[in-house]
């Protein structure tokens, strides 16, 4: 198993090195001038010059991928252009803060994804189950930024329960431990959910699919004839083989949950690395864009990377590849 | 026995073919029930008495758009007419088609996909939606009771709750008189009010007048009468006064265009390059592939805002890029289907005879795969209005003043407690959109392929 | 004398939106301890029916077991509630299954899905449960069974596989085994291995068998009794030498002339005429009468019942003689 591991690792970093190759193309294709941010009647062409030179921006194209690509390897994604701080200095307070929404919205997802979804099929065609779905259906079919608005309406508007923005309150710094988690607890409940109730609404509805598969296949009516209870077959024999496809499914669905922190983040105000990325490509700073951009797309990369990896020790029949 | 005739069935007697044509001449549809259709005949007589009926109601805006109208009034004229006409026509022809007793078979492959989606309830009811939707967006000049960039007197008509003009109140004073009037409200011993406007086209009056509290024995709310006549704002107003159910009907046509032609393109461009990487096979369809897995490893939204941040969010950019970011799952999709399929011997056999390689393609094995790209289609233009609104939304879709779902909800946020509605309706008008795309594209599928059902 | 099994009459309706479909309607037959009983029949005649309503695993909806009574040493099984008859299924009756390339759980390994058995019915602890499996495997012939036991059901070939069933199913030694088409889905060498192991457990464990199965060639090989089913109904039931010796009913002699002999030379294989009827419309009287050669008005209506033409061999047909002719 571990060749198959070291394998997928091996076949990434190609990948990887595409995807900024990509990145990097489709950002210079950019047809205004970074300069012309800098624009400024006091500033002579000289000094402009000196600045384009210090941008690294007067090379040809070639010579600035290469050097781009070496500095990336080595963690340095340059200067931003607006907050004159290294990327990387603002990438490293960004992406945590992005990482927890993330990865809570992702627990969500799956846990209340599975659970919902087993209900489903084990109710098949009863009222729960229809209203399971058409409630699944409507979630998903929501913007989620109206979705993050209408909450914050109703919860920190009308009934004052849930703070509206931000990651912590104002004066957090001087509560006592506890205070400060429970903060930090009111203030991730809507963000988190905003984020992770859409994939949820899908997984649980690939998992009533995928539970009512299994259920008909033949070895499920071997586990009954052994003499199983009910509740064995299905969540022993039943379950086990249902949750596989649901690894693969939440390997599809990272690049969305990414993606959403970019309106989540922007509704609640969080400082992640969603919001960075809309400041940063609303005021034209190409190295915190490119930057983003790739971090995402690596970051998609590792998660189906531990998606593909969780999928070969749930499922024998992958192992031995 | 000639071909189609329903063996035991025999064809309609003259008369009743006669019958039948007359009445379709005057009311179609009502032919079609006489000659056995009764559902298709009875959904036709609906669909064309309610466009008949708007419109010979709104015939003075109709007629006026068709001659002297902008772009978007003749366009909607023209579609009025077309739809008519068409219903009309339709029905014709399949009245002289029954007439002579030609009857569907029902056994093809897409007779039997079409009885089992109409058996899905919810997905007849998707479709219908999403029809409706697309009816409302072409109409949208003669159905918007508003202009949508219309602020009338910004001081008086922002931000309007929803109802607005629907009811009037009326101050019943001692004696008997009632007056009617707006913006009633009681100060101490006073209560100061607005007189109602009588005449529909008069200015609201501005003057505030008081009366005594003690003479006034009550105050009543009624109808305001001759509210039918588009004076009401049913979904309130926004921040200049602008009507926001006009701005939703009109936001419509941005929504339902984007989603159509974005989608369009991403699966005429997927399934051609997928095609390709299926059908050549080895190197090609590695690099084909790798090139996808790497265009599919960036989240959607950070391609779209960087792409369209780099140029300037125009209309026709925004379909461009959402289409250029979601042709890759139908690719996959293609290259799958003709990876399976080349294989089989209905190929082989077409290669025996001598075909090319495009046209054993294009001619044999696409339209097999037709069906789950049509679903997939169907399913990914919610997505791509769920997308675009987000566009919109962050501030770089359609750009105000032009009304769209996500750039009215952007407005909303500036006083989401005081006028919540601003932002509350767009949303709605989204969800049920896309909800009705999903369960249309879900029947699609359901009644494609039976194996994919419970 | 109380048999292992009886089976008294029994119905197996399906209610589905077309209509009902009379899958088992009224079948009898006994099984007694170490015997073995051979249902043969057309796919779609109610065989398997009639297995999986012995161990009351037909799915409900839309089946349901309408009528009759299946007595096992006496006893009801209908009657039970849920949690009596799991006790007796994998303990007292166990059933294989045709498929075993999908009849294994492909994530669990072969051990545990034989220990999840003993386990289950005879209460002794994971290393006893494992020793028990390594011992049934060996006992099934499967080479290595020490190493065999951690392996998954997709290492194994097919035959092994229906090995590794088998003795998932023989782990709690059941005195009545359904064996459901047990070699269709192998190779012919393999049918003959498979076939002769469960002879070999059967004799061992003085274990009663019902063989399902549409092959005339295993029931010659391995059945004491023979029923035929047709259209959910038993149309011929007798010793197996008088099955072949002396078939009464119209459709078993159509079924034993349809196999090719390798002495015969024919031009043309024998046919039954025309195809099994739907289940959810059965003919009237007689459900063989459309495609028997020998069917007269009267095979019409009513539909005729089993008569006994001679000690232990029963006949459904208005026409059958005792000597294979008819009137």
């Amino acid at each position: 198993m571990w060749t198959y591991i070291i394998k997928r690792i091996l076949i990434s970093i190609p990948l990887i090195i595409g995807l900024a190759t990509v990145t990097f193309f489709i950002i210079h294709l950019a047809p205004g001038d970074p300069m012309a941010l800098y624009r400024n009647p006091d500033i002579s062409p000289e000094v402009m010059e000196l600045m384009r030179r210090n941008l690294g921006l007067d090379q040809p194209l070639h010579i600035q991928y290469i050097k781009w690509l070496s500095s990336m390897a080595r963690g340095n994604f340059g200067i931003s252009f607006t907050a004159h701080r290294p990327v990387l200095d603002i990438l490293k307070e960004a992406i945590p803060n992005t990482l927890q929404l993330t990865f809570l919205a992702l627990l969500l997802d799956l846990i209340v994804g599975v659970v919902i979804g087993v209900i489903s099929a084990i109710k098949q065609y009863t009222a729960v189950d229809h209203s399971i779905t058409v409630t699944a259906l409507f979630i998903y079919s929501m913007p989620s930024f109206w979705l993050g608005l209408m909450l914050i309406l109703l919860f920190s508007l009308v009934l004052g329960w849930l703070p509206a923005s931000q990651m912590q309150s104002i004066n957090a710094d001087l509560f006592g431990f506890w205070h400060q988690l429970w903060d930090r607890i009111t203030h991730l409940i809507m963000p988190v959910f905003v984020l992770g109730i859409a994939t949820a609404a899908g997984t649980a509805r690939f998992m009533r699919g995928s539970l009512l598969e299994v259920i008909r296949q033949d070895y499920i009516r071997t586990a009954r004839a052994k003499g199983l209870s009910e509740r064995v077959v299905v969540f022993k024999h039943g379950l086990r083989n249902a949750l596989i496809p649901i690894v693969t499914l939440t390997g599809l669905y990272l690049p969305f949950l990414l993606g959403g922190s970019v309106i989540t983040e922007t509704i609640f105000a969080w400082p992640g690395m969603g919001r960075v990325a809309v400041g940063a490509i609303f005021a034209r700073d190409y190295p915190v864009v490119l930057a983003v951009n790739l971090i995402a797309a690596v970051m998609v990369v590792m998660g189906n990377l531990l998606a593909d990896i969780t999928y070969s020790l749930l499922d024998p029949r992958i192992r031995l590849d | 026995m000639p071909e189609g005739i329903i063996p035991g069935k025999r064809p309609p007697t003259q008369d009743r073919r006669r019958n039948a044509l007359w009445m379709s001449v005057f009311l179609p549809g009502s032919g079609l029930t006489l000659l056995g259709e009764r559902r298709l005949g009875r959904w036709l007589m609906i669909a064309f008495v309610l466009f008949t009926t708007f419109t010979i109601g709104r015939w003075p805006s109709v007629s006026s758009g068709l001659i002297r109208g902008s772009l978007d009034e003749r366009v909607a004229a023209v579609f009025l007419l077309a739809v008519i006409a068409g219903i009309w026509s339709f029905s014709l022809y399949r009245v002289l088609r029954r007439g002579r007793g030609l009857e569907d078979k029902g056994h093809s492959h897409w007779e039997i996909t079409k009885t089992q989606f109409r058996k899905n309830r919810p997905a007849v009811v998707g479709l219908v939606v999403v029809l409706f939707l697309y009816v409302v967006a072409f109409l949208s000049p003669f159905l918007a009771p508003f202009d949508p960039n219309a602020q009338e007197d910004i001081v008086r008509s922002r931000y309007l709750p929803p109802l607005s003009g629907l009811f009037q109140q009326v101050i019943v004073l001692q004696n008997g008189q009632r007056l009617a009037a707006e913006d009633v409200d009681r100060q101490g011993d006073e209560i100061s009010y607005r007189p109602a406007i009588r005449e529909q086209d008069q200015a609201p009056a501005v003057d505030l007048l008081t009366i005594d509290a003690g003479e006034v024995r009550a105050v009543d709310r009624r109808l305001r009468p001759g509210w039918w006549r588009a004076d009401v704002h049913w979904l309130g107003t926004d921040k200049f006064g602008r009507d926001i159910l006009s701005r939703i009907i009109y936001g419509s046509r941005i929504s339902l265009s984007i989603g159509f032609v974005a989608v369009g393109i991403a699966i005429t461009f997927g399934t051609f390059v997928g095609a390709i990487s299926g059908y050549y096979g080895g190197q090609v369809d590695n690099i084909i592939m790798r090139l996808v897995d790497m265009i599919l490893a960036f989240p959607r939204i950070f391609l779209v805002l960087t792409l369209i941040a780099l140029f300037s969010p125009k209309i026709w950019l925004i379909i461009a890029v959402l289409g250029a970011t979601g042709w890759m799952g139908t690719a996959r999709l293609v290259r799958g289907q003709i990876l399976s399929l080349k294989e089989q011997e209905f190929v082989q056999a077409a290669h025996a005879l001598g075909l090319k390689t495009r046209r054993v393609i294009f001619r044999h094995i696409l339209p097999n795969t037709m069906a789950p790209i049509i679903v997939t289609a169907t399913l990914r233009v919610g997505s791509t209005i769920l997308v675009a609104a987000a566009l919109s939304f962050l501030g770089l879709g359609v750009q105000p003043p032009t009304a769209s779902w996500g750039n009215i909800i952007n407005q909303g946020r500036d006083n989401l407690l005081g006028a919540w509605w601003i932002a509350t309706f767009p949303g709605l008008a989204i969800v049920f959109t896309v909800v009705a795309y999903n369960l249309f594209g879900d029947g699609l599928r359901d009644a494609l392929d039976p194996r994919l059902r419970d | 004398m109380v048999r292992l099994l009886e089976v008294k009459d029994l119905r197996t309706y399906f209610y589905l939106d077309e209509g009902v479909a009379k899958a088992v309607d009224g079948i009898s037959f006994e099984v007694d301890k170490g015997e073995t009983l051979g249902l043969v029949g057309e796919s779609g005649c109610g065989k398997s029916v009639s297995a999986l309503s012995i161990m009351r695993l037909i799915p409900d909806p839309p089946g349901r077991i309408a009528g009759g009574e299946i007595l096992l040493n006496g006893k009801n099984v209908l009657a039970l509630s849920d949690e009596k008859m799991r006790d007796i299924r994998g303990n007292e009756v166990s059933m294989i299954f045709q498929e075993p390339m999908t009849s294994l759980n492909p994530v669990f390994t072969c051990g545990s899905q034989i220990e999840e058995a003993i386990i289950l019915h005879q209460k002794v602890n994971k290393k006893e449960a494992r020793r028990k499996a390594v011992e049934m495997l060996r006992l099934v012939g499967i080479p290595a069974p020490e190493q065999r036991v951690e392996e998954y059901p997709h290492q194994l070939s097919g035959g092994m596989r229906q090995r590794v069933m088998i003795a998932m199913a023989l782990s709690c030694h059941p005195s009545l085994l359904l064996a459901d088409e047990p070699t269709t889905a192998l190779d012919v060498t393999i049918q003959a291995q498979i076939l002769e192991l469960l002879a070999r457990l059967q004799e061992e464990f003085n274990m009663a068998v019902i063989m399902i199965t549409h092959d005339l060639g295993v029931i010659a090989e391995v059945a004491d009794r023979v029923a035929v089913m047709y259209a959910g109904k038993i149309v011929e039931y007798a010793p197996v030498k008088e099955i072949f010796g002396i078939p009464l009913h119209p459709y078993t002699q159509g079924l034993l002339k349809s196999i090719p002999k390798l002495t015969e030379s024919k031009e043309r294989l024998a046919v039954i005429s025309g195809v099994v009827p739907n289940p959810l419309e059965f003919p009237q009287g007689c459900k063989f009468h459309p495609r028997c050669a020998l069917a007269i008005d009267a095979c019409r209506d009513p539909e005729p019942e089993l008569r006994q033409l001679s000690p232990g061999h029963w006949v459904r047909c208005i026409r059958a003689q005792r000597n294979g002719s008819f009137s």
